[in-house]
C-alpha cells in the first residue's frame, strides 16, 4: 500500500472525531478533498493543517450536534408539559432525598477526619469481652501509663476525660464542657494551638501551676477573641488557672463518647498524673497517633501481646482485660448509627430506581406515542444511532434538570437536617454541600437519566419504519416493550416489598424499646448536674455540709416529694467509673467472685426520688458515716453474678482496696451503661455497686427530684432553692429525666421515622408506577377487549383478566421483595429490639398489604376495560 | 405556518460564511474548489480547514443557505462524483445584507480615518 493510501486511511478512522452523521455525510467528501490537497501541497503541511483542524472543529461540532438535540428535547418535552413534570418533581424528590442522606454519610462517617494524616489516628480501648463487658472500656491510668512505656506501634499516645468547670469571668457563673488532657495530645492529633504554647510535660506533674487552653469559640464568645487573654488568669471551678494558649476548633476529643450531647470541649487543662490510684479504675479515653509503615492490626496484635504480658504482672486487677483499637470515624459512634445510617442511605436509594422505573415507563409510554414521528425521520433519512443519540439527550436534559431541582432542595433542606439529627451524633456540624456530595448528585442524576433513557432510546433506535407510519401507528413497539414495563413493574414491586418490611420491623422494634422496663420511675422526676465550689468546700466534711443544706433547701419545697444525688443520673450524661469488686469469701468456688461494675456514690434519699425498689435489707442511712464501718448497696443484676441468688445482704465485698459490707440488694435499673453520653434503652441492665456519699464525698453529681408538679412550673423555685445556698452556682441541664431518656431513643426514632418515610414513599411511587403500567396494558388491549366484549364476555372475567395479568408480575416481585429482606435481616437485626428480622408475622402482613395495594392500583384500569365499547374499540383500526 | 426567514437575522455572519457564500454566488462549486477560491481571492490569507468547510456547509444547508446539487445537476465533466454547492435565492439575499453591513460599516471607518478613501 502506498503511504499516500495508509495516510488517507488513517485520516478517515480519525474522521470519527465528528459526530457520528457528520463524518456519515462528509467523510467522503473529505477524504477526497485530503488526496486533491496532498497532490497539490505535500503530505507533511496537510498533516500539520489537519491535526490543527481536528482539534480545533471536531469539538465544536460535537458541541453544535449537543446544542441541537438539547434544544429539541427542549421543544418536544414542552409538548408534554404534564409528562415533563410529573417526571422531573420524581426524579427530583428522588434525587434530593438521596442526595440529602449521603451528606449525612459523608459528613458522618466518610469524610476524613480534620487532621494531618488523619488516618493514622486510633482510639485505644480496654477489651472486656472474655468477661462478657464488651470491647470499648475505658482504660485505667496505670495501664496507661505501662504502655506509654511499653508499646511499639504508636508513635504517640495521648489520654483524656471529660470535666465540667464553672467559669466565674464575668457576671453569671458559667457551667463549660472541657477535658483534662495529656500533653502529648497536640502531637497525638498533630495540632498546634493558634495563639500562645501548648501544654508540656512539667503542666502534668504534680504540684505544677494550673494553666488551661481556651477553644478558638470559647475566645471568640467570651473573651472577643483577644489575644491578650494569653498570660492571663481565669477562675475555673473557683481555682484561678492561667491561659496559655488559644486551640483551633480542630482541636478536640475524638473518639466515642463525649461529655455532654454534642459538646466538644472548650476548655482544656493539663491531666495531672496521681498514680496513687487502682489498676482496676477505668476513667481515661485514650487516641494514639500509629507509627508510619504500621497498620491497624499490627498495632491489635502488638498490644494484644502486651496486655498478655499485663495480665500476668497486675493478675488482681487485669485478669480478662485484653485491648482493642479501633479507627475513630468507628469507635466514635456506638456501631448501630452506621448501619442505621446505611440502612438509610439504601433505603433512600431503592426509593430513587423505583422513582426511575417509574419516569422510565412514563419514557415508554411516550416513546409509544411517538413512533410516528421517529418513524418519519427515520424514513427522511436519520439513522438510527442519532435517533438514539437524541432521545438519549431527551432523556438526560430530563434528569440534569431533575437533578438541579433535587440538588437544590438537598442544599435548602441542608440546615432542617442538621437540626432534625439528634446531637448525640457527631460530628453533625460537618454535614454539608461539598464537592463530593454535588458530585454523588451529579452522578446518581446522571446515571438515572442514562438508566431511563437507555431502553427507550435502544428501542426508539430500533423501530421498526413500516408499522409506525401505518395509521394507528401501534405496532412499532410490541412484546418487548411490554416486557420492559412487566420487568419494571417486579423490580418495583420488590424493591418496595424489602422497604415496607424493614420499616416494618423498626417500628416495631421502637415501640417495644418504649416499652421495656427501665427499673425505676422516671415520671415527674428531674435531675440535673451540680459542681460543689471547690475553693470555698475544699474538703470532704466541707463538701458534704454544702451537699446536706442543698438538699434540705429543695425538700422543703412544696411538690418535692423526694431528692437525693448520685454520680450520675440514668439515660444522662454524666461520669461513668466501673471498678472491679471481689467477694474473697467466695475465691475457688464461684466462676465470678470477681467482676466489674458501675460504681455510683449516692445519698441516702436517693432510691426514692429515683423509684429504683428495694429487694433486701436496708437502704444507706444516718448511720453510715464518714469513719463508720465501710458499707455497700449491691444492684440484683450484681448480686445475681456474685451469688447466684439475689441476697447478698450481710457479704463482705473487697473494693478500691477497702472491704464493704453488703446492707442492701436494689433493683436493676437501665441507662447506665457505662458510657458517658448517658445509656441507651436497648442494653441491659448493668450491675452496678452504689456506695455512700457520706463515706466518699463527691464534688460533681446529679441532683434527683422527685415532685407532683407538672410541667416546668417547678424548675424557677428549684433554681431560686440552690441559689439561697450558694448564689453564683451554676445548675446545668435542670430538665426532666424523661428528656433524656427520650433523646437516647432520638436515634432509633429517627432512622424508623425516616425509613417509615422512604417505604410510603416507594409504596406510592409503586402503586402509581403499577397503575400506569396497567392503564397502558389496556389501552394497548382496547380491540382484543373489545372483541372479547362483544362476543360475551362478562364484567367479571374483564376484570379479571386484567387483574391476573397485573398480579403475576406484581406477586413475582412481592416475593422477590421478601426474598430481598431476608437476605439482608443480617444487616437489619443489628438495629432491632427485641423483634427478629425474620418476622414471619411482620412478612406475611406486608405481602399481605402489597398484595392489597397493588390489587387496589389494577382495579382502575380493569374497571376501565370493562367500560370498553366493542364498537368504538373495533372500528379503531 | 413558520414565517419566511428574515435574512438580517443571520447576521452578522461568520467569516467562513460570507466566503463559502461568495465563492459559490457566481457558479456551483464543490468543496476543493470553494477552498481553493476562497485561497486565491484572499491571496492565501484565508485557508478554510476542512472541518471548518464542511462543518459550514452542514449549517449552511440546515439555513438554508445553499443547497446541494442532485446527481442530474452535476457538471458532466465531473467523474469523481463530488458534491456540489449552489447558492439559494435566500443564500443571496443573505449574503448581499452582510455585504450592505460591511459597506456601511467600511464607511463608518473611512469617515473617521480608521480606512483609506473618502466617506
Amino acid at each position: 500500500m502506498s503511504k499516500s493510501r495508509i495516510g488517507e486511511r488513517v485520516y478517515r478512522r480519525l474522521l470519527r472525531l465528528y459526530p457520528r452523521d457528520f463524518s456519515d455525510d462528509y467523510a467522503d467528501e473529505m477524504t477526497r478533498l485530503y488526496r486533491d490537497r496532498v497532490r497539490g501541497e505535500g503530505v507533511a503541511s496537510v498533516w500539520l493543517a489537519l491535526v490543527v483542524d481536528l482539534v480545533s472543529t471536531a469539538p465544536r461540532e460535537q458541541c453544535s450536534t449537543l446544542v441541537q438535540d438539547v434544544r429539541h428535547a427542549g421543544r418536544t418535552w414542552r409538548r408534554t408539559p404534564v409528562l415533563a413534570v410529573a417526571a422531573i418533581l420524581t426524579l427530583a424528590l428522588g434525587v434530593g432525598a438521596n442526595t440529602a442522606v449521603f451528606s449525612v454519610v459523608h459528613g458522618v462517617l466518610l469524610r476524613p477526619l480534620p487532621y494531618p494524616d488523619a488516618n493514622r489516628l486510633v482510639e485505644v480501648f480496654e477489651d472486656n469481652s472474655r468477661a462478657g463487658g464488651g470491647p470499648f472500656f475505658r482504660v485505667s491510668l496505670l495501664n496507661y501509663l505501662s504502655w506509654v512505656e511499653r508499646a511499639q506501634s504508636f508513635e504517640a499516645l495521648a489520654a483524656f476525660n471529660g470535666r465540667d468547670f464553672t467559669l466565674t469571668e464575668h457576671g453569671d457563673p458559667e457551667r463549660v464542657l472541657g477535658s483534662a488532657v495529656t500533653a502529648s495530645l497536640f502531637k497525638v492529633l498533630g495540632v498546634a494551638p493558634i495563639v500562645g504554647r501548648p501544654l508540656t510535660d512539667d503542666d502534668e506533674k504534680l504540684g505544677a501551676a494550673p494553666v488551661a487552653l481556651l477553644a478558638e469559640s470559647l475566645w471568640a464568645r467570651a473573651f472577643g477573641g483577644d489575644p491578650a487573654i494569653v498570660g492571663r488568669t481565669i477562675t475555673l471551678n473557683g481555682v484561678r488557672h492561667q491561659v496559655i494558649g488559644i486551640v483551633p476548633t480542630g482541636f478536640r476529643e475524638i473518639g466515642r463518647t463525649q461529655i455532654g450531647a454534642a459538646g466538644a470541649g472548650q476548655i482544656f487543662v493539663p491531666m495531672t498524673m496521681d498514680t496513687a490510684q487502682n489498676r482496676g479504675n477505668h476513667t481515661l479515653r485514650v487516641v494514639g497517633r500509629l507509627r508510619h509503615q504500621v497498620s491497624l492490626d499490627q498495632a491489635r496484635d502488638d498490644m494484644r501481646r502486651l496486655a498478655t504480658s499485663m495480665e500476668d504482672e497486675f493478675p488482681a486487677t487485669n485478669r480478662n482485660w485484653s485491648v482493642w483499637i479501633e479507627r475513630p470515624q468507628y469507635s466514635m459512634f456506638d456501631p448501630r448509627v452506621r448501619t442505621s445510617l446505611l440502612v438509610l442511605l439504601g433505603a433512600v436509594g431503592g426509593v430513587l430506581l423505583i422513582a426511575c422505573a417509574n419516569v422510565a415507563n412514563l419514557v415508554l409510554a411516550r416513546a409509544t406515542g411517538r413512533q410516528r414521528e421517529l418513524a418519519l425521520r427515520a424514513a427522511l433519512g436519520a439513522r438510527p444511532a442519532r435517533l438514539a443519540r437524541q432521545l438519549l439527550t431527551e432523556n438526560i436534559s430530563l434528569a440534569v434538570i431533575s437533578g438541579a431541582c433535587g440538588l437544590t432542595v438537598a442544599g435548602l433542606s441542608m440546615e432542617a437536617l442538621r437540626t432534625l439529627i439528634p446531637a448525640t451524633i457527631p460530628r453533625v456540624d460537618e454535614i454539608r454541600l461539598d464537592g463530593t456530595v454535588l458530585f454523588f448528585g451529579l452522578f446518581i442524576t446522571t446515571a438515572c437519566g442514562v438508566f431511563f433513557g437507555m431502553v427507550p432510546a435502544l428501542r426508539g433506535a430500533r423501530a421498526n419504519l413500516l408499522p409506525g407510519l401505518t395509521p394507528n401507528g401501534k405496532g412499532a413497539i410490541g412484546p418487548s416493550h411490554q416486557r420492559w414495563r412487566h420487568g419494571l413493574v417486579v423490580a418495583q414491586t420488590g424493591l418496595a416489598t424489602m422497604l415496607v418490611v424493614v420499616a416494618a420491623l423498626l417500628l416495631q422494634s421502637l415501640v417495644r424499646l418504649q416499652q421495656v422496663p427501665l427499673g425505676f420511675e422516671p415520671g415527674g422526676v428531674l435531675t440535673a448536674r451540680v459542681s460543689t465550689p471547690q475553693a470555698r468546700y475544699p474538703n470532704g466534711p466541707a463538701m458534704l455540709e454544702f451537699q446536706r443544706r442543698l438538699l434540705g433547701s429543695i425538700e422543703t419545697l412544696p411538690s418535692v416529694q423526694g431528692v437525693g444525688f448520685m454520680t450520675s443520673a440514668p439515660f444522662a450524661p454524666g461520669v461513668r467509673r466501673t471498678a472491679t469488686v471481689e467477694d474473697r469469701a467466695m475465691a475457688g468456688r464461684s466462676l465470678e467472685a470477681r467482676t466489674s461494675a458501675l460504681e455510683q456514690v449516692v445519698s441516702p434519699g436517693l432510691f426514692r426520688a429515683l423509684g429504683v425498689p428495694l429487694l433486701a435489707g436496708r437502704v444507706f442511712g444516718a448511720q453510715d458515716r464518714a469513719g463508720s464501718p465501710l458499707v455497700a448497696i449491691v444492684s440484683e443484676s450484681l448480686a445475681r453474678r456474685l451469688w447466684t441468688n439475689a441476697d447478698g445482704v450481710g457479704r463482705v465485698l473487697e473494693f478500691d482496696g477497702r472491704s464493704h459490707e453488703i446492707v442492701g440488694v436494689v433493683g436493676d435499673t437501665r441507662g447506665s451503661d457505662g458510657t458517658a453520653r448517658g445509656g441507651s434503652l436497648d442494653r441491659g441492665p448493668q450491675p452496678v455497686l452504689y456506695i455512700s456519699s457520706a463515706q466518699f464525698p463527691q464534688g460533681t453529681v446529679s441532683l434527683v427530684i422527685r415532685t407532683d408538679a407538672t410541667g416546668h412550673a417547678i424548675l424557677p423555685a428549684i433554681r431560686a432553692a440552690v441559689r439561697e445556698i450558694e448564689p453564683t452556682l451554676p445548675i446545668p441541664d435542670l430538665r426532666p429525666l424523661g428528656d433524656w431518656i427520650a433523646e437516647s431513643a432520638a436515634a432509633p426514632r429517627l432512622t424508623t421515622t425516616l425509613a417509615g418515610a422512604f417505604a410510603g414513599a416507594a409504596l406510592f411511587l409503586t402503586v402509581v408506577g403499577i397503575y400506569g403500567v396497567m392503564s397502558y396494558a389496556v389501552s394497548q388491549r382496547t380491540q382484543e377487549i373489545g372483541v372479547r366484549v362483544a362476543l360475551g364476555a362478562r364484567r367479571i372475567s374483564v376484570i379479571r383478566l386484567v387483574l391476573r395479568s397485573g398480579m403475576t408480575w406484581a406477586s413475582g416481585g412481592i416475593v422477590l421483595g421478601l426474598i430481598g429482606a431476608w437476605s439482608i435481616s443480617r444487616v437489619v437485626s443489628s438495629l432491632l429490639f427485641d423483634v427478629s428480622a425474620t418476622d414471619p408475622v411482620t412478612f406475611a402482613l406486608t405481602a399481605l398489604a402489597l398484595t392489597v395495594v397493588a390489587v387496589l392500583a389494577c382495579t382502575m384500569p380493569a374497571l376501565r376495560a370493562t367500560r370498553i365499547d366493542p364498537v368504538i374499540a373495533l372500528r379503531a383500526d | 405556518m413558520v414565517s419566511p426567514p428574515n435574512p438580517d437575522d443571520l447576521l452578522p455572519l461568520p467569516v467562513a460564511t460570507f466566503h463559502i457564500l461568495v465563492a459559490v454566488a457566481d457558479q456551483d462549486r464543490h468543496g476543493y474548489a470553494i477552498m481553493q477560491d476562497v485561497a486565491t481571492r484572499t491571496n492565501g490569507v484565508l485557508k478554510l480547514s476542512p472541518g471548518t468547510l464542511y462543518g459550514s456547509i452542514r449549517r449552511m444547508l440546515d439555513e438554508g443557505l445553499i443547497a446541494e446539487l442532485s446527481d442530474r445537476q452535476r457538471p458532466d465533466e465531473d467523474d469523481e462524483r463530488r458534491r456540489y454547492y449552489r447558492i439559494t435565492p435566500f443564500g443571496r439575499s443573505v449574503a448581499q445584507a452582510e455585504a450592505a453591513r460591511l459597506a456601511t460599516l467600511l464607511r463608518q471607518a473611512k469617515a473617521v480615518g480608521l480606512a483609506p478613501g473618502r466617506a
